[in-house]
């Protein structure tokens, strides 16, 4: 019985494994620009985006000109780009495929720097190793980290001067406001202090990346 | 096999604006996930963006009669994806790994009462987390049968819950488990044997 029983542990972390593996396909990018243009063909678009659409079927360069200059005026007051969900679950595909993590500060009462003036406190049993990630033309801090049960979270630190994170849906964690968007098997928790936004990104629930948040310390100067 | 559409919801008659915002509020951003399942089950990106448009249209033109109360969108398009893709691509796919559920080899007895040492399974477990690119996964997906890649399709890839998925596929939910179970054991005997496909990645 006891055989039968590891047998069936065994079989199951593979299985496991598997599944999260498998998983994360549903966040590879796709590109929809052909799709929509066929699906525009044939769908009528809602009235405020035909009045949009009839704007952009106007010929010639004026329309381009126009075009640029809606977008510059545009920039100009909402200035900052922003990631989109799928960039920033690029970020966690990358760090989560790493199969090995630079041990930092021991695994006990330990911060590492994630970048200038800002740490992450590590739990018992955690290790973890920083990086900054490019996505598109932008360099983002981040922490990967392992908990001892093998999860993996992957904790992104942005200026929102430079660049700003993703709409979410509004939730409230322990009195906390966070945005949360859901991305497959991937959560995305973020939320914006003073000048930079944060995420913790992973399989956890939203209510285990907000106490990863809180791993996430700015040092003073 | 289910119908595409929801067979109890009323007939609600909306104008086309109405139905028009509703495809975009409900079903556009659905779009690149049928997208990506449908590449998953062809081997081109025209295939794949067909089956999508083909999957979404279908969507477009029963949307008035979807319940929108407790709307569960994804396992709806899914269902309306299987559906063409059995009745419109089947006949016409290329795939060149197909393999019917029934001729499926037996796994040997002696296999299964295999105990492997704690680290080692361990270690297999990690090498299958860390060590595989998604095309070599996709290349692991295509060599199942096609019930057994829809099967982990649905639950691991697109997240449906079991009862959801067998609604989709028109099984039992026994089914879905013992499916599901198999499929991934093969997806992990693919990985570790590290045999190459014969067909390519999708172009």
């Amino acid at each position: 019985m006891d055989q039968h029983t590891t047998q069936r542990d065994d079989s199951d972390a593979i299985q496991r494994a598997i599944s999260a593996r498998v998983a994360r396909l549903g966040t590879m990018p796709v590109d929809t620009s052909r799709l929509d243009q066929l699906l525009r063909d044939q769908i009528p678009m809602p009235h405020k985006e035909r009045r949009f659409l009839i704007f952009g079927w106007l010929a010639g360069a004026g329309a381009a000109a126009c075009a640029a200059l809606v977008i510059a005026v545009a920039l100009l007051f909402t200035g900052t780009p922003r990631l989109s969900a799928e960039e920033l679950a690029g970020v966690y595909r990358n760090l989560a495929t790493q199969s090995t993590l630079a041990m930092s500060g021991g695994t006990t009462n330990s911060a590492v720097q994630m970048a200038p003036g800002m740490t992450c406190m590590l739990q018992s049993g955690e290790t973890a190793s920083c990086c900054r990630q490019r996505v598109g033309q932008y360099r983002l801090a981040c922490v990967s980290l392992k908990s001892s049960s093998h999860a993996r979270v992957v904790m992104v630190a942005g200026d929102v001067g430079t660049v700003k994170n993703p709409r979410g849906q509004a939730v409230s964690i322990a009195g906390n406001q966070y945005s949360l968007v859901v991305l497959g098997h991937i959560n995305m928790l973020m939320r914006r202090v003073g000048n930079h936004w944060y995420c913790a990104m992973g399989p956890e629930k939203p209510g285990t990346l907000a106490r990863y948040l809180g791993q996430l310390a700015r040092t003073k100067k | 096999m289910n119908s595409d559409t929801a067979p109890d919801a009323p007939a609600t008659k909306l104008t086309e604006s109405e139905l028009a915002k509703k495809f975009h509020q409900l079903i556009w951003p659905e779009r690149a996930n049928v997208l990506r399942f449908a590449m998953f089950l062809t081997h081109r990106t025209s295939d794949a963006e067909d089956l999508a448009q083909e999957t979404l249209l279908k969507a477009w033109r029963a949307l008035d009669r979807f319940e929108t109360q407790n709307p569960n969108i994804k396992a709806w398009l899914l269902t309306i994806l299987r559906n063409c893709w059995t009745d419109s691509f089947r006949r016409t796919r290329h795939e060149r790994n197909h393999v019917a559920l029934e001729t499926l080899p037996q796994e040997p007895p002696d296999r299964e009462h295999e105990v492997q040492p704690e680290e080692e399974q361990l270690r297999d477990a990690e090498v299958i987390l860390h060590s595989f690119s998604d095309q070599r996964i996709i290349d692991a997906l295509r060599t199942l049968a096609e019930d057994y890649r829809w099967t982990i399709l649905l639950v691991d890839v697109s997240a449906l819950s079991y009862e959801e998925a067998a609604g989709a596929m028109g099984v039992p939910i026994g089914t879905v488990r013992s499916r599901l179970f198999r499929a991934r054991r093969m997806v992990r005997d693919f990985l570790i044997s590290g045999n190459f496909p014969a067909s390519g990645s999708v172009h």
